[in-house]
């Protein structure tokens, strides 16, 4: 009886002890929680660092969207067989049921739209720094612009992110309200950064530049001038002398690069490896035979479209048995038996010249460059002056120094009165292979149909295409989001399905 | 709210019950007071006796209990008893597992033999019920148990293997052939949409079973029903299987096992690729249908003759046969107050794929120890160590499989072998040999664990057990990736990916039961608490590179070239309390009734959803003890019938949903460094609760033909609500991983039924067990605003499934192919209303596509469901015989009626470009000559999209397969001598009849990690199931 009355004493305390041990339920994560977070400096520039991992995702910034996104134009075809990117490339998807690069791209940039409307909505209320609080707000503010401005130029109108209303995700605001959304991070972003900026960070230069080029989106012309010219006139920026040394690895960080995306050895971004034929050499010289990705690749329309004497021509495209290229310590003609056009895009080869290294060679991605900004200046001033796309034989005398700017130093004679068709080839041939210009600036004039329509097919890589400007100046929405949003989401005009 | 006052009420309940219980002097003296007082008119008498079975053979262990009271006793090891009764009129009850239960009536007896004979049905078998057994003739829910036996045939790699087509209602999923490789077990279907899989008890504590030596084990329970699992509340939802380890007898003499089994396992089926002559000429048909010049230099490839010629067969390069083997050794005996058993184990399973291995070791210990009158200490404790070595074997891009199928087989597996260059693929997937060659990716776990209980038994009625489990467990995953110069792609480099984890829990139980027989009543109370916490800590390296050697012994982060940017670590606890109890009553051998309830509260959900309560009843009638039964009971010798409602929780999910945390990202480079990052990565969900399941059974055991024939037959209704569920988010929320919500209701119902037959009365014996079950499942409502359907079973990045309001879930959402076009007429006439071709790409030859929606184009929406991964029926066929020594058995099992969506049929049959190669199935593509097909004409180009997914993918994945043969002969006592208790050889075949009309590798194909839940049956490439052949042996002394 007294064993007995024991273990019941004790069953009895463990019981209530047990009940009484409320705090045996409480787990917490072992990971930042909102309420210990966004507390110091240095959270702050971790988070604002989160910002950026999504640009260097797979298909983000300088990734296999990225590159793809050039086929849309005349400059590129898909050299890879994503069939359904490759619809969309050619004007015949009804859908986006594309679930790879178009898919993954969208979602990576919401991911730094997210992330950068917390830095936006967070920093603030840390003590910290102040001139430091203000670069992680203008970077902030510009990576979120950045983002945003790349979807709009796809798809249009987009949902705006807001961190206190997430039904705001769910539906798609204007095309001008989308912009007006872009615009207004630049402006924020020029009130709060410095010319000087680190490495693969905005500065100064990029967030008026980057404003520049949404004005010029945007038809406003003078504040596009003035946003350009404020760059030009700063003297912080500079075109670098050589073309092709740019896209080294010796030469990613120049003043002309207003942003470069960072890289680092055997990290994403991982531009060179998507564009690389696979079989380099055929066989004649030892080759790391199927690294490349060899997912894009140039058309021969625009290997025809040089400009004699064109120095940017040897650094971008070299053509299968004429062209001599080097790759892995070997230079001898290029051979490429596994790219379907006789021509690839070689722009971003250099990182391979000596020695195939690793897939991810470490090159910087030029996500924005002063060349650009000349060439926008030089587009405002002609459509300030009687030029523009409607009036393309027009000479403009008042452009040609930022024209001729770019264009000499790309080996070609000045002009001293350029036109608007000058305009269009400095903007394909300066800008081709860097994420989509061609395409979307031939979108903006209202051109895209005139060029594309004309071209004849270029083998079975490059088939005829039609282009209706109602239907496919925007790419169609990702079915993914109209399905998840249970078409709150809604498809763009021309397109099939809710 | 609603729960917290539910709770203080439970508490309240509780304590009452427990006030009454635990008052000494009160209750419980005054039933031992009748009990001490009650008739002892007589002078007790002394019977001693010996206990055979029906060949003389004496048997120790044999319970012996004067009936009416609790007084009883063990027979000894050589099956001898003395015991004590009142009078002469006492009846003694002897019970053996397996045995019919014997009565009889003192009389004038005083030394007694008895012969127990087997028993047909087991219908006194005892089994686990959760924190106790129960007779199963008293069961009154739905529970199913497994013998020892069963689970030792063939070579299984771990129990849950073992499990399948054993149990009606019970479905096994492999999900690869590959040694090490997971299965997924699912009881009466999917109630979630999310875990399914059912909760394991071993030796009362909560845990895995996969690490069990299934020779170690002496029972498995099944429970299915609600009412069964409701003891285990929270967590039972999905069935609850309860394992009992061996474990030494009373009195037993000691006894020494030893088991080996040998053989050789190989593919089932051979799969096959295109040859390059048959590759030349389908590839150079597609270039041609796409109009591609012949000046193109594509054409180079195919004109050249060096690519004519046939190299190599790359399946027959990965696919070899391999040695396995399973060894084990167990040592057991006991003595009046302690008992023991020691086993160790050993498995050694090479792959059929080639360098791919399995191993595990384990140890057991289990013992118990009256330390005092009425007082019990026991333990289990078990080591185990396992090792993996794996091989990719279902990378949608770079797995061996894959790679086999679509390399050409003109490259040569080595160009210079000499000097290690291998043949390097046209495409992008690896040379299927480099790959294996240069992937050393292993796997080692090391765990050891159990619980120690102490048992107190009072007042004859009263148990008083208290137990302790821990568990400890470490996992390390190395992954080393070596060059293989040609190779193909990812093959150029070298590298080292290293992660580790530990893991710990615990759990205490606490039971207090009472178990008092009044008469014709019999009544059994418990009450309980239980407390289980665990903690899981890993860290994973990033990856290491340009290792200046490869040499296996270096093959450690020091020796890499270029160190990894950051280290990742992080862990995850939970905590988990209950309190629980059951009353059953039995009334006169007819009636039974039993009730269940347990609170849970866990760390899972917020404080304010924190705790569940789920109760449950069921009740029993047995028809057959009627006395207006009894002219029936010749024909019909046992008539139960069944019914229990109850409910249930579920709560899995990851820890801390009710929390947004910030976590560490990949690092970007900026100043052109890494630079640490973190992001919030997911949104917290307050509201988070458990998912409650209702389950109502209706059960009916029978047997006829004095227990010859038995049968089992349940239908059941079960209704989950709360459902806990990632519905997915628009990516414009800009997180990665939608959180879970508390949304929608699935609905299961089917029935279950098992028939046995058996005839142990000649020489030769036999018995034959069906297992059939159904189950239709359906999610009734999203319960979310707008949210109607749920896209699930990624393959290659776009969606082949759906879970949609009103539809079964698992089902197939493609769109439907009508056909190929036979000529331009048929193309031109697909019109819609304005007048357009709906398909204005195609060509004869090109799949028709049907615009479902009628919204004149092809298109997303046109999708529909297809057709359901689950398959309708599942059924099972055992058959064992015995004659003069000889064994026979077999165990078929199969299902029918579900589609299997074969991925590699993208490639396969719908080409995706000239750098791979093709199945054979393409050569029966469309051309104006072959025009009764339905693969479709060859095109690269492919601007009909023949390729999207569509019902051209899906195939009935309907199977039978023979699981098991075995023949086995055990020697005569007389050739074996005394000493030797057993000896028997056997030669077991696994898997050697497949009957399938499934093209793919296998038809058994589970799910694969990456995948929804919901949605199996997506094949991309799984590693067949091998067939093996075994030799073993039995040897017991």
């Amino acid at each position: 009886m007294n064993i007995m009355k024991k273990y019941i004493q004790i069953t009895v305390m463990a019981v209530v002890l047990a009940s009484c041990g409320k705090e045996f339920l409480n787990k917490e994560p072992h990971e930042f929680t909102d309420a210990v977070f966004w507390k110091t400096a240095d959270q702050a520039e971790s988070a604002l660092a989160g910002v950026y991992t999504p640009l260097q995702g797979e298909e983000g910034l300088g990734g296999e969207e990225w590159c793809s996104i050039e086929s849309f134009s005349d400059n590129a075809y898909m050299n890879d067989n994503y069939s359904d990117y490759i619809a969309m490339s050619e004007f015949r998807a009804l859908q986006n049921n594309e679930g790879d690069l178009s898919r993954n791209s969208y979602v990576q940039y919401y991911q730094a739209i997210k992330r950068a409307t917390d830095v936006l909505t967070n920093v603030p209320t840390i003590t910290m720094d102040a001139a430091q609080q203000k670069r992680i707000l203008g970077e902030a503010n510009f990576l979120l612009a950045f983002s945003y401005y790349q979807l709009a130029a796809r798809y249009g109108g987009l949902p705006i992110y807001n961190s206190t209303d997430p039904s705001a995700a769910l539906t798609r605001k204007t095309e001008a309200e989308t912009w007006a959304v872009i615009e207004t991070g630049l402006k924020n972003a020029t009130t709060q950064l410095e010319w000087a900026h680190q490495e693969g960070r905005p500065g100064l230069g990029a967030a008026w530049g980057m404003l520049a080029k949404v004005y010029a989106h945007e038809g406003k012309w003078s504040e596009a001038k003035t946003a350009a010219e404020t760059v030009i006139s700063s003297g912080n920026h500079s075109l670098f002398a050589n073309y092709a040394q740019l896209f080294t690895i010796e030469h990613e960080n120049e003043s002309e690069i207003l942003w470069g995306l960072g890289a680092r050895f055997g990290s994403y971004p991982i531009t060179p490896i998507l564009m690389l034929p696979n079989d380099v050499w055929g066989g004649k010289h030892p080759d790391a035979v199927g690294a490349g990705w060899r997912l894009v690749s140039a058309t021969e329309a625009i290997y025809n479209a040089y400009q004699p004497g064109d120095l940017r021509k040897a650094a971008s495209v070299a053509k299968k048995g004429v062209d001599i290229v080097t790759f892995n310590g070997t230079t001898d003609t290029i051979v490429a038996p596994n790219n379907q056009s006789p021509v690839v895009c070689i722009k971003y080869m250099s990182p391979y010249a000596a020695a195939y290294t690793d897939w991810a060679a470490g090159l910087n991605v030029p996500a924005l460059r002063y060349a650009d900004i000349l060439l926008i200046d030089a587009e405002a001033i002609m459509n300030l002056n009687g030029g523009g796309p409607g009036n393309r034989t027009t000479g403009v005398s008042a452009a040609a120094v930022p024209f001729n700017l770019v264009r000499q130093r790309a080996g070609l004679a000045p002009i001293s009165a350029p036109t608007f068709n000058n305009l269009m080839y400095e903007r394909r041939m300066e800008l081709a292979f860097e994420g989509g210009d061609r395409h979307f600036d031939l979108v903006r004039w209202g051109l895209a149909a005139e060029v594309y329509n004309a071209l004849s097919a270029e083998g079975t890589y490059k088939p005829k295409r039609t282009f209706i400007a109602a239907t496919h100046r925007l790419l169609p929405y990702p079915q993914g989001e109209i399905d998840n949003s249970n078409g709150s989401i809604t498809q763009n005009p021309g397109y099939a399905g809710k | 709210m609603k729960w917290k006052s539910i709770i203080k009420k439970k508490t309240a309940l509780l304590l009452i019950i427990g006030a009454v219980v635990f008052s000494p002097g009160l209750h419980a003296n005054a039933l031992q007071g009748q009990n001490d007082s009650g008739i002892q008119s007589n002078v007790p008498l002394k019977i001693a006796g010996k206990v055979t079975d029906s060949k003389g053979e004496a048997i120790p262990g044999v319970n012996v209990i004067v009936k009416g009271t609790n007084i009883g006793i063990v027979t000894d090891s050589k099956g001898q008893f003395t015991i004590e009764v009142r009078d002469n009129k006492a009846i003694l009850a002897f019970s053996f597992v397996g045995m019919k239960t014997q009565e009889i009536t003192v009389g004038n007896q005083t030394l007694l033999t008895v012969v127990l004979t087997e028993d047909a049905v087991g219908i006194d078998e005892v089994v686990a019920i959760g924190y106790g057994t129960q007779k199963k003739a008293d069961l009154t829910g739905s529970v199913a148990t497994i013998a020892s036996e069963k689970l030792t045939q063939g070579i299984n790699q771990s129990v849950s293997h073992a499990l399948q087509g054993q149990v009606s209602g019970v479905t096994v999923i492999q999900n690869s052939g590959e040694p090490g490789g997971g299965v997924e077990i699912r009881i009466r279907g999917a109630g979630s949409i999310n875990d399914n899989s059912p909760l394991y008890v071993v030796d009362g504590i909560i845990g895995g079973i996969n690490n069990l030596n299934p020779s170690d084990i002496e029972s498995m329970t099944v429970l299915k029903d609600a009412a069964s699992a409701a003891i285990y509340g929270s967590r039972g939802a999905n069935g609850v299987i309860i394992v009992t380890t061996k474990k030494g007898k009373k009195n037993q003499k000691t006894s020494v096992s030893f088991n080996t089994s040998q053989g050789v396992q190989q593919a089932w089926k051979m799969p096959t690729s295109l040859s390059a002559e048959d590759r030349n000429m389908i590839h150079k048909e597609a270039l041609t249908n796409d109009g591609t010049a012949t000046s193109e230099s594509i054409w180079n490839y195919y004109n050249d003759p060096k690519n004519a010629v046939t190299r190599t067969d790359w399946f027959k390069e990965v696919l070899k046969p391999a040695y396995i083997s399973n060894t084990d050794f167990s040592i057991q005996g006991g003595g009046e107050s302690s008992n023991y058993l020691f086993s160790l184990g050993y498995l050694n399973n090479n792959g059929i794929v080639t360098g791919t291995n399995y191993k595990r070791y384990n140890v057991r210990f289990n013992s118990q120890h009256e330390i005092a009158k009425n007082l019990t200490f026991g333990e289990n404790f078990s080591v185990v160590v396992n090792e993996q070595k794996g091989a990719d074997t279902r990378g949608g891009y770079d797995g061996v499989l894959s790679s086999a199928l679509f390399n050409m087989r003109n490259t040569p597996v080595w160009v210079d072998q000499a000097n290690l260059i291998y043949g390097t693929p046209s495409g992008d997937f690896p040379n299927p040999v480099a790959s294996l060659n240069s992937r050393d990716m292993s796997q080692k776990n090391n765990g050891f664990g159990g619980n120690a209980y102490l048992e107190y038994k009072f007042l004859n009625f009263l148990t008083l057990k208290t137990d302790l489990g821990y568990n400890w467990g470490s996992g390390k995953n190395k992954n080393f990736k070596s060059i293989a110069i040609g190779g193909g792609r990812g093959l150029d480099q070298n590298s080292l990916n290293e992660n580790y984890s530990t893991s710990q829990t615990w759990v205490w139980n606490n039971t207090l039961a009472f178990d008092k027989r009044f008469d014709k009543h019999h009544l059994a109370v418990l009450a309980g608490m239980s407390m289980e916490s665990g903690i899981y800590e890993w860290l994973a390296s990033g990856t290491a590179k340009n290792f200046s050697n490869e040499s296996p012994a270096l093959r450690y982060f020091n020796n890499g070239g270029t160190f990894p940017d950051h280290v990742t670590g992080s862990a995850d606890d939970y905590a988990l309390q209950s309190y629980f109890g059951r009353a059953s009553y039995e009334f006169s051998d007819k009636y039974l009734f039993a009730a269940n309830i347990r609170a849970d509260g866990s760390s899972k959900f917020p404080s304010d959803k924190r705790w569940g309560v789920f109760p449950s009843f069921s009740g029993g009638w047995r028809i057959s003890n009627e006395d207006f039964f009894s002219g029936l009971t010749n024909t019909i010798s046992d008539l139960k019938l069944r019914a229990s409602w109850g409910q249930l929780g579920n709560d899995k999910i990851p820890n801390y949903q009710y929390y947004s945390t910030v976590s560490t990202v990949e690092s970007p480079t900026l100043g052109g460094n890494s630079f640490t990052a973190v992001a919030q990565n997911r949104y917290a969900n307050p509201n988070i609760q458990w998912e409650v399941t209702t389950q109502t059974d209706l059960g009916i055991d029978a047997s006829f033909l004095n227990n010859r024939l038995s049968l089992t037959a349940d239908y059941f209704d079960k209704e989950t609500t709360n459902i806990l569920v990632q519905v997915p988010l628009v990516s414009s929320l800009g997180v990665g991983t939608a959180p879970y919500q508390n949304s929608g209701q699935v609905s299961n119902k089917g029935y279950e039924l098992g028939i046995t037959y058996r005839n142990m009365d000649n020489e030769f014996k036999y018995s034959v067990t069906a297992n059939v079950s159904h189950v239709a499942n359906k999610l009734v409502t999203f319960g979310v605003a707008g949210d109607k359907e749920i896209f699930a079973a990624n393959y290659k990045n776009v969606y082949v499934g759906r879970i949609a309001e009103g539809q079964p879930l698992g089902h197939f959402y493609v769109l439907n192919a009508l056909g190929l076009f036979q000529d331009q007429s048929e193309i031109d006439n697909y019109k819609n209303a304005s007048g357009n071709k709906i398909q204005p790409y195609a060509v004869p030859g090109d799949v028709k596509f049907e615009d479902r929606n009628k919204d004149g184009v092809i298109g997303a929406n046109d999708r529909f469901n297809a057709g359901s991964s689950f398959p309708a029926l599942t059924a099972s066929l055992n058959f064992n015989a015995d004659y003069k020594g000889f064994d026979m058995s077999m165990l078929w099992d199969g299902t029918q009626g579900n589609m299997i969506f074969n991925g590699l049929k993208l490639g396969g049959v719908f080409m995706q470009g000239t750098g791979y190669n093709n199945s054979p199935e393409i050569l029966d593509r469309w051309t104006p000559q072959n025009k009764s097909t339905t693969v479709p004409r060859v095109t690269i180009n492919d601007l009909n999209s023949n390729k999207t997914y569509s019902t051209l993918y899906l195939e009935d994945g309907s199977y039978a397969r023979l699981k098991y043969l075995t023949f086995g002969y055990t020697f005569d006592k007389n050739v074996t001598g005394e000493k030797i208790s057993k000896l028997r050889v056997y030669l077991t075949f696994q898997n050697l009849i497949t009957i399938t009309k499934y093209t793919g590798f296998d038809p058994e194909i589970g799910a694969n990690g990456d995948f929804n839940n919901n949605i199996y049956g997506v094949d991309q490439g799984a590693y067949p199931q091998a067939r093996s052949y075994m030799l073993g042996i039995n040897f017991n002394f």
